[in-house]
């Protein structure tokens, strides 16, 4: 008698716990807002080595479509101006974070540079992708940073806006980006393949 | 037949696991695109239908980029607004078996060991890969967003 | 393609000799016609905070958009009612005119009675002539590039922040559009530069596109 009682109590305190701990989760879950805090320089370098991976991904894209060399005309003209601009934004993130700097990623791009049709296609999603990557980060950025990357953005913009016209899509699709949290833009980028 | 409170609380904090596991588990099933999906459909176009999941890419050429070639897409990476829930199971889970273990086994060391009882067992959690360095909550506002994937 | 074309070149009386190449004309109008939605939700979406709440450095901010915004707004508005361009141009000037029309709407709704009335503007045949058109344009654009980057690091409110951020990089989309309508690079260096709120209000004024409204005369004095 005595021990279906405690049996019994250990069940149902154990399931009170499980309980309480859901339910104290789930209350903080919906209060709390990690990605939404105050600005710190601790969040700028979470924040500015995801627009670095962006921009390594972008970089690497550029060169080895340049180095397959199945470009011509506009189309190589735009990979080579704007390969050298992600360069800089690589050269200039990794200065701005320091020994905090993420390390170069494995890129592998498959058959993505080898013409020009999937070369454009490609490209456009990264730049799009880009602009979004760093209006999703841009307002937890603290103020310098904040000043720093808006200084590239509206270049990527520039680069989405171009590759879109000579795809023959329209440069600016909508009045206002859409807005895409950092996890959607990263999972996306994932989704592309490049990052192996 | 008078049946106590606690037990009421008990059996109540049972069904509340159980269904809460169960609705994340279909839910994170229905809702979320892969990643290699998200790339394929992206950039969507302003005012596509909220309803189509599996909506085409919408650039004009026709050459696929290498993710709908068939290579291997990062297939761990979870969705964004359901790591919560999974992790809030998860930890319920845990904290369950930590309690149930803790004093089973004080109880163990006074008695014979009985069989345990008949328990139904939680819902397990989906294996989500969980990155500290990630943010827990999608922090993108609704209304705000024109991307028609996201499952929030 | 040509370089750069400087920032207050707005070269409204004399004509500037560039050879214009004409670059893959051909527009998808199924897509052009899908791109013009407004982006007024995003902004109304923000406006949740009370309006009295709004913190009078933001309300400036917000002014000084709307400000720039009527410009292009009136601008690419005129253009299309003359009519007198074709091709790309005109297509690039209407959908641009529904993006900015859509602006000066989002910021007019956030400000409601805070917001600066909608001034005149007489734009000299800008609107009407293609190379002039294309000179204006582009000098617009990146004037609002700039501008909008020059007061993001300023704006106060987050529900402020994130919708300028997102018009931000729509107006730099413009911007590349209009230059590679115009022959020249759409993205010239790496890194765009802000421009503070005098300087770019003074390269406005220069153009002497607002008409200014006469100054308030002193009553004659009776004299007989």
């Amino acid at each position: 008698m005595n021990e279906r009682r405690t049996r019994a109590e250990i069940f149902e305190r154990a399931l009170l716990t499980g309980g309480a701990v859901a339910a104290g989760g789930i209350a903080v879950a919906a209060v709390a807002d990690p990605a939404g805090s105050q600005p710190s320089p601790a969040q700028d370098a979470e924040l500015l080595n995801f627009a670095l991976l962006i921009e390594y991904v972008q970089a690497g894209f550029y060169a080895d479509a340049l180095r397959r060399g199945s470009l011509t005309g506009e189309v190589r003209a735009f990979a080579r101006r704007v390969g050298a601009h992600e360069r800089a934004h690589v050269a200039f993130l990794r200065k701005a974070l320091g020994g905090k700097a993420r390390k170069a990623p494995e890129l592998d791009f498959g058959d993505d540079t080898t013409s020009p049709e999937r070369f454009t296609d490609a490209s456009l999603k990264l730049e799009d992708l880009a602009v979004a990557g760093y209006n999703a980060a841009a307002p937890n950025l603290t103020k310098p940073a904040l000043a720093a990357a808006a200084k590239i953005v509206s270049v990527e913009a520039r680069h989405a806006a171009w590759i879109r016209a000579i795809a023959g899509v329209t440069p600016a699709p909508d009045a206002s980006e859409p807005q895409l949290s950092a996890q959607r833009v990263m999972k996306t980028l994932k989704g592309s393949g490049y990052l192996g | 037949m008078r049946v106590s409170r606690r037990r009421v609380a008990a059996i109540s904090a049972m069904i509340l696991l159980l269904a809460a596991g169960g609705h994340a588990t279909s839910v994170a099933a229905a809702q979320s695109p892969s990643p290699e999906e998200l790339w394929n459909a992206y950039p969507l176009k302003p005012g596509t239908a909220r309803s189509e999941p599996a909506d085409p890419a919408p650039t004009p050429t026709a050459a696929p980029t290498r993710a709908a070639s068939g290579s291997a897409a990062d297939a761990t990476a979870g969705s964004d607004g359901n790591v919560t829930a999974a992790i809030l199971i998860g930890f319920a889970t845990l904290a369950f078996c930590v309690g149930f273990a803790m004093v089973a086994f004080r109880v163990r060391s006074r008695d014979e060991a009985p069989e345990p009882p008949a328990v139904a067992r939680p819902v397990a959690a989906p294996a989500r890969r969980f990155e500290p360095s990630q943010p827990l909550r999608d922090t993108s506002k609704p209304g705000v967003r024109s991307d028609q994937l996201d499952a929030d | 393609m040509s370089d750069d074309l400087r920032l207050g070149d707005l070269d409204v009386d004399g004509a500037l000799e560039e050879a214009i190449a004409a670059l893959h004309g051909e527009t998808r109008s199924a897509f052009l016609r899908r791109a013009v939605v407004g982006g007024a939700a995003l902004l109304a979406a923000s406006a949740a905070p009370a309006q009295a709440a709004i913190d009078r450095r933001d309300v400036a901010i917000l002014n000084y958009a709307l400000t720039l915004e009527y410009i292009q707004e009136s601008f690419y508005g005129e253009v299309e009612r003359i009519g007198a361009l074709t091709g790309g141009l005109a297509e690039q000037a209407r959908v641009v005119g529904a993006h900015e029309r859509a602006h000066v709407k989002a910021f007019r709704q956030v400000l409601g009675a805070r917001a600066v009335k909608r001034p005149r503007f007489d734009f000299r045949g800008a609107t009407e002539d293609s190379d002039r058109f294309r000179r204006t344009a582009v000098a617009f654009e990146d004037l609002a590039v700039a501008a909008y980057k020059g007061q993001a690091p300023l704006i106060q409110s987050r529900a402020y922040l994130v919708p300028a951020l997102a018009i931000h990089t729509v107006e730099a989309r413009h911007a590349a559009w209009i230059r590679r309508l115009a022959g020249i690079t759409p993205a010239a260096d790496a890194f765009d530069q802000p421009r503070s709120k005098k300087s770019t209000l003074g390269i406005v004024a220069a153009t002497k596109f607002e008409v200014m409204k006469p100054s308030s005369r002193r009553r004659p004095r009776f004299t007989g």
